[in-house]
């Protein structure tokens, strides 16, 4: 583990600065009008927020494949990320209403609510139990529920301009976010992640199946509990201030899963910075990229994620491996 | 090794409901460390589902199990994994870890990753030279020796494992066995399901055997597994052939 953090923290170490020179004008400090405050107020908390977001999403990825026991596994699968995308949703469109609703501030906290029903209806529904098969359905009914509302939300937009207005932040960006955003997030997410990382041990017992988990003293309860926290708090607040960037969790733990001993325990906090890093890349390409507006960020990791994902599952076929 | 109070694993009217009927007992039973007890029975005899409910894992409808003389289910779930060692049959190992790394998990209860158990265990189950090896790399016989050395690294008083033989050939079936019997004669009490009755006579002190959840016999292996035994639960004609240790059962008709 400590040889894939070293790298990674390496990794964050050369993107981060390039960061924050990166973009459709490339910023030199010692000459660009206005350096100082485009550097504080614009693009440190942009990085800041991508790399928040994408450890979020890799943790949560990397705890999710290994309840779950499979490499498959996507914090998706829990449903927190439509329900955040439904409060969000209905923030944008209650502000259509004429209710004064400040969306720029608000959105973040609808989002959070939408997440945290999320997560209570799952723990309410395969807490106690903790359960694979009844976890992923539960979390699979709460996605559709979620994300036929917010369809209905949008198909009730009063005009052409507000459902487009709600699409768009739907797929989610980190164009013009600012501290609020980040003061947000990060201490959420880093909450989450330490819900995830308690976790840890109980997530290594588990690879020996349920039975034996449950033998050296896992508590599935208390397991569902750390997870559902973890997973919502992490992916949940990502969602609020960022829209809905997928597959990060997906590919994150894939790729670091060979630099680390393979341990769920251990997957976590390397999936932690090598998501933060993806993130990072990923933004920078976009606001790079010549196109004429900006290509949405969650639409450019799911262009690249879902070519990744099939080659995985021919790879996967191939070598009829299960890991 | 645990303090002499953790001695017997006992059933007091246990009893396991599914949609109603018991498919167990309830059934009084008293095993003893220092001991292998063999749990016999044909399919569907509730072997499995007693033995999970020794180690603690099921919930029950009726009775207690208790551990010398304290109520299981008054352990919390650390305290039992301390005592009890459990080995399922399908040996699942969900990510290619490797050996002293599978083997480490056996102290996720003690909340450390001493060396001194894992080493003691590795060498026990002749896996030193493997230690380094990815588990996806080894062979039927290595991993269940690897899986087996996963319990012993926890260092319980009790072992319990179902069908801990269960797809591995006469020479690792053998060498398993031993160590097994190491383990009994050092204290530990040992507590396994059996599909083969040979292996259960030869290798057993103590046999139950089960019928549709029912107790059918309970003793040394001679009188519980004896050729009427054998034919009121299996429904064969069997006889033991050879000598004490090394006997055979010749099937001769079904009834």
């Amino acid at each position: 583990m400590t040889r894939a953090i070293a790298i990674l923290i390496g990794l964050l170490a050369i993107i981060g600065p390039l960061s924050l020179l990166a973009g459709r004008v490339w910023i030199d400090p010692w000459s660009t009008p206005n350096a100082a405050v485009i550097l504080a107020e614009l693009r440190l908390p942009r990085a800041v927020l991508a790399i928040t977001i994408g450890a979020g999403l890799g943790a949560a990825g990397a705890a999710m494949q290994g309840f779950l026991r499979n490499p498959l596994a996507d914090p998706g699968l829990f449903g927190i990320a439509p329900g955040a995308a439904l409060g969000a949703v209905l923030c944008l469109w209650l502000a259509t209403q004429g209710l004064p609703i400040e969306t720029g501030r608000m959105v973040p906290f609808f989002a959070l609510a939408g997440a945290a029903s999320a997560m209570a209806l799952l723990a309410l529904i395969a807490g106690r139990s903790g359960g694979i098969a009844l976890f992923t359905l539960a979390g699979l009914m709460i996605s559709s529920l979620a994300g036929a509302l917010t369809s209905l939300i949008i198909s009730l937009a009063p005009n052409a301009f507000a459902m487009g207005e709600i699409v768009i932040w739907l797929m989610g960006a980190l164009t013009d976010r600012s501290w609020a955003d980040v003061w947000v997030a990060l201490p959420l997410t880093v909450a989450g992640i330490g819900f995830l990382f308690a976790a840890g041990s109980s997530l290594d017992a588990l690879m020996l199946g349920e039975a034996a988990g449950r033998s050296l003293g896992v508590r599935p309860g208390v397991l569902t509990g750390l997870l559902v926290a973890g997973v919502g708090l992490t992916v949940g607040s990502g969602v609020a201030v960022a829209g809905i960037i997928g597959f990060v969790g997906l590919i994150v733990p894939h790729l670091v899963r060979p630099l680390t001993d393979r341990r769920p325990s251990q997957l976590i906090l390397p999936s932690a910075l090598a998501g933060g890093s993806l993130l990072l890349v990923a933004d920078i390409v976009v606001r790079i990229l010549p196109l004429v507006t900006e290509l949405r960020l969650g639409i450019a990791l799911s262009l690249v994620g879902a070519p990744f994902f099939l080659a995985l599952l021919l790879h996967m076929r191939k070598a009829r491996l299960a890991v | 090794m645990t303090a002499g109070t953790e001695h017997s694993l006992s059933t007091l009217q246990l009893g396991v409901q599914r949609n109603g009927d018991f498919i167990l007992g309830p059934v009084d039973l008293s095993l003893q460390a220092g001991k292998i007890t063999a749990i016999c029975g044909p399919n569907g005899a509730g072997k499995s589902t007693l033995l999970a409910a020794l180690a603690g894992l099921s919930r029950l409808e009726t009775g207690t199990v208790m551990l010398g003389e304290e109520a299981i289910s008054g352990f919390s779930p650390r305290r039992r994994a301390r005592s009890i060692g459990f080995l399922p049959q399908d040996g699942e190992i969900a990510w290619d870890v490797s050996v002293r790394n599978l083997v480490e998990l056996g102290r996720i209860p003690h909340r450390d990753r001493r060396s001194a158990p894992v080493d003691q265990a590795l060498k026990a189950l002749d896996l030193v030279a493997l230690s380094d090896r990815a588990v996806s790399q080894l062979s039927g016989g290595e991993r269940a020796r690897a899986l087996l050395a996963r319990v012993l690294a926890g260092e319980p008083q009790w072992i319990l494992a179902d069908e801990p033989l269960a797809a591995l050939d006469l020479a690792h079936q053998l060498a398993l066995m031993h160590t097994f019997q190491e383990n009994a004669r050092a204290g530990r009490g040992i507590v396994l399901v059996l599909h083969d009755l040979s292996i259960a006579m030869n290798f057993a002190d103590r046999v139950v055997v089960f019928d549709q959840g029912t107790l059918m016999a309970d003793d040394t292996p001679d009188v519980a597994l004896s050729p009427s035994v054998i034919e009121r639960v299996w429904s064969v004609q069997a006889e033991w052939l050879g000598k004490p240790g090394t006997r055979t059962l010749a099937v001769r008709a079904l009834i």
